[in-house]
């Protein structure tokens, strides 16, 4: 009984992150007047849009053991192709929408092969995938910035309902209620947890666990390219250059979230905790006009500090 | 006996949890004696090994080396103390080379630090040499047979100055000349006064190359005494214990149903050779064999999780080509894994999804979203049933005991409704009282037709609830028991005799 009662200690992990979350948000508005007010909150939400959608399909890759670094590239790629399609033939916005999960779910494919039919270790599938997909980026616009789109391009990413609301934001929440029913109520899911708690065991469970693999594989790459399309109409423009910080942040906002490295458990509505968390410190240390250089040291140790209570935590559970 | 032993055990006690495994063993060996450790499945021979190698501390009792008091803390401590050990599943690591392996830890080096290949080499081929064996002493372990590997293995405690070498059913996989060769290492042993705990269920060995025998029975050391003055019979009888009365569960003498599973020709590799053998719908059929004999394999391709490299297998006269278990399921085939920890649960989840994964697609409304209320409603039925015992049925299954756990997985089968179930080493690792409540389980299933495939390695077991048997041995079928054959001495018997088939 004492062991389970030191489980649900540590299920709470979840409130951990909450008081963690809560924290920052008064240490914030203590020291300056300018985080808590509506714009600025309201500024977090639409910053975090593409994070908190990437951070749904991170943390079903995550549950099952694997992880997904090739998101920059793939964002690159799904950026310049539907940015110079879109200039090209003037195309609507869905349509536009439509290219960026393509091309998203194709390089969330090519993964998922490397990953199930090559057996690389996901990591390193994914590390090289997204060299690829940014060279490509890379070779397809010659390097150039993709300007001079259709005002129609910034909708998602720069509009907003009733003139306070970013639909970017409302877009993510969407996301998040779906992921949220997926997790909850279907069978892909319980499969997929059962393939992160012992591959072994749900292969003999009769789940075809490649095939789950490369779905959940695609279904990342296909969040992937909605956050790829609504950075990209926040900014207004088409760069290969664009998410080299999203695979480090997407992983760091699951991980915070308290989804296990090691595979098995996890919440995706969790990570969404962990990517305000993200957002907040660095709205909140950019409102205190706090260097980049410092900021980047500042995501490095959350990173590492996060992992290293989830390993702690495994450890003990052993 | 002589009054200068190697290694003492005073009476050790082990228990694990309330269970009580070893009970007051007194052992004793000298240096140059080779000590046969007979004893059923569960006797308590691998927790006493596991207690001298220092994988387990006795509960209670005192362990003395050359009649020093001394504790053994771990395998690495055991093995400074001259105690080594081999195990059924070698611990060498395949990548490295033979040598390597031999010297790993006491690599010998040069006046310059660096490793002395030469010296190293010239050691184990010498070696090898005098004990006839050809093994290339630079290819790599995991590329050799495995009875090369085991004397590898041998020779690794020889160089680690083993004073006493215990070998854990060393013979399993062995030819008989591979045999002759193991012998000739066990006698140089001998010589040069290593102590040996030579552990097998086959007597012949026994008698060829073993002084003494001890005899466990129930975690309890019945008799230790010298080869040559106990018989055969007497061995047996010891070991077996019991009032040898057949206490059969199953009391169905004779079954007959049509034929629900063809098995032709399976060859497999060096594990399986042509075997053969129909089951019929609604009948609990058992394959029983002992490591090495290739039952846990044919289990396992029953269920697609090995292919057979010949041979055919039939399920309600269609020929299954199945590549993994999800195919086996569609054909009505599903399985209980030996390994339940490696294979069959997942420790993270709850109980209720433990039982409920096979058969999860069946619980979906038509927008595909689980149906929460049925799939509760499903396992609770089997809660009910098998009795399991749990605090909710939101429980992480790795909180209950192995006997739940494994009622748990039986009814992840039977939820997912096929015809016939495989459960390979059916109560491994569980306690009395569940063994039965999972015996009768399984006679229950059999009665509402579901056909029944338990492989083991327990006769008891089998017999106990098994309308035929079916014996590997060296990975061709031995014999086939039905009716009043299925007895538990004559099996037993036969198992400890001779290889080859049965006339």
């Amino acid at each position: 009984m004492s062991t389970e009662k030191k489980e649900a200690f540590y299920k709470d992990k979840g409130f951990g992150t909450v008081v963690v979350f809560v924290l920052l948000i008064i240490v914030f508005s203590v020291i300056s007047d300018a985080f808590l007010t509506l714009n600025n909150i309201m500024t977090i939400l639409l910053q975090n849009s593409a994070l908190v959608i990437m951070s749904m399909g991170m943390t079903f890759v995550i549950i099952t053991g694997g992880i997904d670094l090739s998101v920059g590239g793939n964002m690159a790629l799904c950026t310049i192709c539907s940015s110079m399609l879109i200039r090209q033939y003037n195309l609507p916005v869905i349509v536009g929408v439509l290219i960026c999960l393509a091309v998203g779910g194709i390089v969330g494919l090519c993964n998922g092969f490397c990953v199930t039919s090559l057996g690389i270790p996901p990591l390193l599938a994914t590390i090289g995938m997204d060299s690829v997909a940014r060279g490509l980026a890379y070779i397809i616009c010659n390097g150039a910035t993709i300007s001079n789109m259709p005002e129609s391009f910034k909708t998602l990413g720069r509009g907003y309902v009733f003139n306070v609301i970013p639909i970017a934001a409302i877009i993510a929440a969407v996301v998040v209620v779906i992921y949220v029913i997926i997790q909850n109520h279907t069978a892909f899911a319980v499969s997929t947890y059962a393939i992160g708690g012992n591959e072994q065991a749900a292969y003999l469970s009769g789940i075809k666990t490649k095939n789950l693999l490369r779905k959940i594989y695609v279904l990342m790459g296909v969040t992937c390219g909605l956050a790829a399309y609504i950075n990209a109409s926040r900014l207004g423009v088409g760069l290969a250059s664009v998410g080299t910080d999203m695979s480090f942040d997407a992983v760091t906002a699951t991980v915070l979230g308290g989804t296990s490295i090691a595979g098995g458990s996890g919440k995706v509505q969790r990570a969404v905790l962990g990517a305000f968390i993200i957002g907040v410190i660095f709205n909140g240390l950019t409102i205190l006009n706090v260097q980049s250089f410092e900021q980047q040291v500042a995501k490095g140790m959350i990173l590492i500090l996060s992992i290293g209570v989830d390993t702690v935590r495994n450890r003990k559970e052993i | 006996m002589g009054d200068k032993s190697f290694l003492r055990l005073e009476n050790i006690a082990k228990s694990f949890a309330s269970n009580l495994v070893l009970k007051d063993v007194n052992f004793s060996i000298e240096p140059g004696e080779v000590r046969a450790l007979l004893g059923e499945n569960g006797a308590g021979k691998s927790t006493m090994i596991k207690i001298i190698a220092g994988v387990h501390r006795p509960t209670r009792g005192k362990i003395y080396i050359e009649e020093k008091e001394t504790t053994i803390a771990d395998p690495k401590d055991g093995l400074d103390k001259g105690i080594s050990v081999i195990y059924q599943e070698l611990d060498l690591l395949p990548a490295l080379t033979v040598v390597q392996n031999i010297f790993l830890g006491i690599e010998i080096k040069n006046r310059a630090g660096m490793l002395d290949k030469k010296r190293m080499d010239q050691m184990v081929q010498e070696y090898f040499d005098s004990m006839d064996i050809s093994i290339d002493i630079h290819a790599k372990v995991g590329e050799l047979p495995i009875a090369s590997q085991q004397m590898v293995a041998i020779a690794k405690a020889v160089e680690h100055d083993a004073r006493l070498l215990i070998m854990d059913e060393p013979s399993s996989s062995l030819t008989n000349r591979e045999l002759e060769v193991l012998y000739k290492q066990i006698r140089q042993l001998k010589e040069r006064n290593v102590a040996v705990i030579y552990i097998s269920h086959r007597l012949e060995e026994v008698y060829d190359i073993c002084d003494t025998v001890t005899i466990l029975r129930d975690g309890v050391m019945l008799r230790t005494s010298k080869v040559s003055q106990m018989d055969r019979h007497e061995m047996v009888t010891l070991m077996i214990g019991r009032e040898i009365t057949e206490n059969r569960i199953n009391m169905r003498k004779e079954f007959e149903a049509p034929v629900i599973l063809t098995a032709k020709g399976i060859c497999l590799d060096r594990l399986l050779h042509d075997v053969s053998f129909e089951v019929k719908k609604g009948e609990i059929f058992g394959i029983l064999g002992l490591v090495g004999s290739g039952a846990i394999e044919l289990g396992k391709m029953l269920y697609g999780v090995i292919h057979p490299d010949a041979g055919e297998i039939k399920v309600s006269d269609k020929i299954l080509h199945m590549k993994m278990p999800a195919d086996a399921l569609e054909n009505s085939v599903s399985y209980v894994p030996d390994e339940r920890r490696a294979h069959g649960i997942f420790p993270l989840l709850s109980v209720e999804q433990n039982s409920v994964i096979t058969s999860i697609r069946n619980y979906t409304n038509r927008f595909g979203f689980l149906d929460h209320k049925k799939v509760k409603a499903a396992f609770v039925e089997y809660v009910d049933r098998f009795g399991i015992k749990i605090a909710s049925t939101d429980q992480p299954i790795r909180f209950l005991s192995g006997g739940n756990q494994q009622k748990a997985l039986i009814a992840r089968t039977l939820l997912s409704d096929t015809d016939i179930i495989i459960l390979s080493c059916p109560t491994k690792g569980i306690d009395v009282g569940s063994k039965f409540d999972i015996y009768s389980i399984l006679i229950d299933c059999a009665k509402q037709g579901k056909t029944i495939i338990a492989v083991s390695q327990e006769i008891t077991e089998l017999v106990r609830i098994c309308d035929r048997i079916l014996m590997l041995k060296e990975g061709e079928v031995y014999h086939e028991y039905m009716g009043d054959e299925i007895s538990e001495t004559l099996i037993y018997h036969d198992l400890l005799a001779e290889r080859g088939r049965k006339q």
